[in-house]
């Protein structure tokens, strides 16, 4: 069988806090991580590259691919389960979640910037990338 | 994973990881650096490098951190000592020194 190649890294894993700014404050100044970005509901630590994000709900880890739907659609002939279709997500990502044969859940996503098509490796490089349309602009 | 063979043939044919190591009863991929661990039987465990695991143990637990495991060597050559954030998320610190 031929390697499908789409996953690129491993740019992302979430943990679920029920208490945001107290998680927060342990993983920053107890843990000492370094905080990249924090909102009401959100919170991102890097961990030498990978990004550590603090929110509600379960652990999910995130895989990024190069295309969301054509990762879709190959791994689907080869037999993988999706729980969810290819669907854009308000933070920019474009999203589909795998899951393995044990029930282990992944999050494909990938990072495309809607003005220019700049493939971005992860939330916060398009972030970065996207004050840079805004200095244009 | 309770069939490791299955699970390790996803990872590889269908996922297209690229396979590092494999044991009876773990198998490591690697995801752009980061490496991927299947484990026969148990849950998810992510590890986290320390500089030295007795002086992040000893610091950390100053600061009020819960540990459930003290630092101790592992037969894959590890030192290691796991942590819970407080809402109970498990993190083993782990250090590679022979």
């Amino acid at each position: 069988m031929e390697k499908s190649g789409h996953v690129l890294r491993m740019p992302h894993i979430k943990i679920g806090v029920s208490d945001l700014k107290k998680a927060v404050a342990f993983y920053e100044n107890i843990v000492g991580l370094e905080k990249k970005s924090e909102g009401p509901t959100y919170a991102i630590f890097n961990v030498g590259g990978v990004e550590l994000g603090l929110g509600a709900g379960r652990l999910e880890i995130f895989l990024l691919v190069d295309d969301v739907d054509k990762a879709c659609q190959d791994l689907k002939e080869k037999g993988a389960k999706f729980v969810t279709e290819p669907r854009d997500q308000p933070w920019g990502a474009r999203i589909a979640t795998i899951v393995d044969p044990e029930g282990n859940e992944f999050i494909l996503e990938s990072f495309k910037c809607k003005i220019c098509g700049k493939f971005c490796q992860s939330y916060l490089e398009l972030v970065e990338h996207m004050k840079e349309h805004k200095g244009q602009g | 994973m309770s069939d490791l063979k299955r699970a390790a043939a996803f990872y590889e044919n269908v996922l297209g990881l690229k396979k590092i190591r494999e044991w009876s009863n773990y198998v490591v991929f690697d995801v752009g650096g980061v490496q991927l661990g299947l484990k026969l039987g148990g849950k998810l465990e992510i590890f986290l490098l320390a500089d030295n695991i007795e002086k992040a143990y000893q610091s950390l637990k100053e600061k009020g951190v819960k540990f459930v495991t003290q630092p101790m060597d592992q037969p894959w050559g590890a030192r290691t000592a796991t942590f819970v954030d407080p809402d109970g998320n498990m993190f083993t610190l782990e250090h590679f020194k022979r």
